[in-house]
């Protein structure tokens, strides 16, 4: 299992990424994505950025299942 | 709707007091300072002092007009010449161009105006003036460290301690921030407990005037992950 987390996670933010690009709109893009097994450890993230507010952002996403927890974080900001 | 103002010249001046001494009741008013037809103008009424209200300017030029006497009719054309007088009859049709004062005789203020740049048509940034990578990241593990050093996880404080510690990197960047640079700050802190955990990122972005900072700080309780993406703004 440990050895396919690797692959999962560069597998999303790809997928994201590309996804993202296909969408055609002049903006430059991050994505993160965090995957953690579920041990019963706590876990926060925390962003701040320092942009023009009318026309950045961001959003994050939050997925689950039995064995682990995934967050995805994208910004996004003009050109 | 522009709202330029229109300086009149000393002879203008001298031409519009003298027509008014003629066609009022023999009373000569100098008119003091510019006149604009969607501004009040400033009239420094020497024998009446008897005045409505007191308008405050909220322009962008407040050095323009420090105080106001008889708001009313110094919002006028120049052809409205009975209200030129000391002004019992309120008309309203020289009010509505310029809308600094409502029906009500309340003033209404003109939002303050924006200063427009010019475009620069720089594409790229200055010799010199790159974001320094390697800087931020010996700034992001120096203040990991001081920060977190000895922090033990707590559930229930972290998450404040999470929020605080990147609006505290943020702020550190923003003084090693060239010009013309937007900044990401993402932290993930996380408690140790033997579980496994992956990060990854990936940007679309310019190759060659964008980066991005990363370091780790790990200690007997939690671990720290922080990154700082640096992005050219045209």
């Amino acid at each position: 299992m440990h050895s396919r987390v690797n692959q999962w996670t560069s597998n999303v933010v790809e997928q994201c990424l590309s996804q993202l690009a296909k969408l055609g709109k002049p903006f430059k893009y991050i994505v993160t994505c965090v995957i953690m097994q579920k041990n019963g450890a706590g876990l926060q993230t925390a962003s701040s950025c320092f942009w023009d507010n009318s026309t950045d952002g961001s959003c994050t996403v939050r997925w689950e299942n039995k064995s682990m927890y995934c967050i995805v974080s994208v910004f996004g900001l003009a050109l | 709707m522009t709202t330029k103002q229109l300086p009149l010249s000393q002879e203008a001046l001298a031409q519009f007091n003298q027509a008014l001494a003629v066609e009022s009741d023999g009373v000569l008013r100098t008119r003091a300072g510019s006149i604009s037809t969607r501004r009040s103008s400033q009239s420094v009424d020497l024998h009446h002092p008897k005045h409505l209200l007191h308008l405050k300017s909220v322009e962008g030029s407040l050095s323009v007009i420090p105080s106001r006497r008889s708001s009313v009719f110094s919002n006028l054309t120049l052809t409205r010449k009975e209200s030129l007088s000391l002004g019992k009859r309120l008309s309203l049709g020289p009010w509505m161009h310029c809308g600094r004062v409502s029906f009500s005789g309340l003033p209404l203020y003109q939002p303050v105006q924006e200063t427009q740049f010019e475009n620069t048509y720089k594409t790229h940034p200055d010799e010199g003036f790159r974001f320094d990578a390697c800087k931020v990241q010996r700034l992001l593990e120096a203040t990991l460290a001081g920060f977190l050093s000895d922090t033990r996880y707590n559930p229930v404080t972290c998450g404040q301690v999470t929020q605080n510690l990147s609006d505290l990197i943020r702020s550190k960047a923003k003084d090693l921030n060239p010009p013309r640079y937007k900044l990401v700050c993402h932290v993930i802190l996380g408690q140790l407990n033997n579980q496994g955990l992956r990060v990854a990122s990936r940007c679309l972005w310019d190759l060659d005037k964008d980066n991005v900072a990363i370091a780790t700080f790990q200690n007997a309780s939690l671990f720290a992950v922080a990154m700082v993406h640096g992005f050219y703004c045209e």
